[in-house]
């Protein structure tokens, strides 16, 4: 194992950090939207992980796609949850 | 080349790790998101502007790894701007730094009488309901 990939390996474990801290948030959010904010940021921190893998282990251009396909995927969720929960009557309880 | 790669990562972590520390230590839930939009998205930016700057990648997966920064250069803030809208119609409020149980108390003492309710909670986001 190169010291770049030693690099990248290293950045990979922050990002799972970042992951687990964000996580917290979505645990003690005081509102469905801190929760919601709080998976953005997660799925924005999983692309990354698995792109970052993607050079770790040699095949970039793979994990990219599976990168393409969980960015469009954890996109949208955000963008969902929001519609569902959005109103003062809505299901997330006027907050 | 790999000098300027690692820079453009070590750079990138930096404004995730900023990112995250903004949305677990920021009081509001608008500021939460103020964190996650832009530094998330120029944390990425840098991180995936480093990571083409790699020798070993190829030019097929340089192109979808620049299709990923842009989308996710567009995709991250629209996904935040939608929930924050999304929350704001639902009645969300942000975090009163001002005094405003003291402002009202001074209105009060002004116009003389009780029509303006002084609760002293108001600047706590759990009573924002």
């Amino acid at each position: 194992m190169t010291d770049m990939s030693l690099f990248l390996v290293a950045v990979l474990l922050v990002v799972a950090i970042l992951i687990v801290a964000g996580l917290s948030r979505v645990w003690s959010g005081p509102t469905v939207f801190d929760r919601l904010v709080a998976v953005a940021l997660v799925a924005v921190h999983g692309v990354v992980v698995i792109v970052v893998l993607g050079f770790v282990l040699g095949r970039p251009g793979f994990f990219l796609d599976i990168a393409l396909g969980f960015m469009l995927l954890a996109f949208l969720l955000p963008i969902a949850l929001g519609r569902y929960f959005e109103g003062p009557d809505g299901p997330g309880g006027g907050r | 080349m790999i000098v300027v790669s690692t820079v453009l990562i070590v750079l990138g972590v930096l404004f995730l790790v900023a990112s995250t520390i903004g949305l677990l230590r920021l009081p509001d839930l608008y500021t939460r998101a103020h964190a996650v939009a832009k530094s998330e998205t120029l944390g990425l930016l840098l991180l995936f502007g480093g990571l083409l700057l790699r020798p070993e990648l190829q030019i097929d997966a340089a192109f979808r790894l620049s299709f990923v920064l842009v989308a996710s250069l567009i995709l991250n803030p629209t996904a935040v701007h939608a929930l924050i809208r999304a929350a704001h119609r639902s009645g969300a409020l942000p975090v009163q730094t001002v005094d405003q149980a003291g402002a009202d108390r001074e209105i009060q003492q002004a116009i003389g009488d009780d029509a303006v309710p002084t609760d002293g909670a108001s600047g706590d986001e759990e009573a924002a309901t």
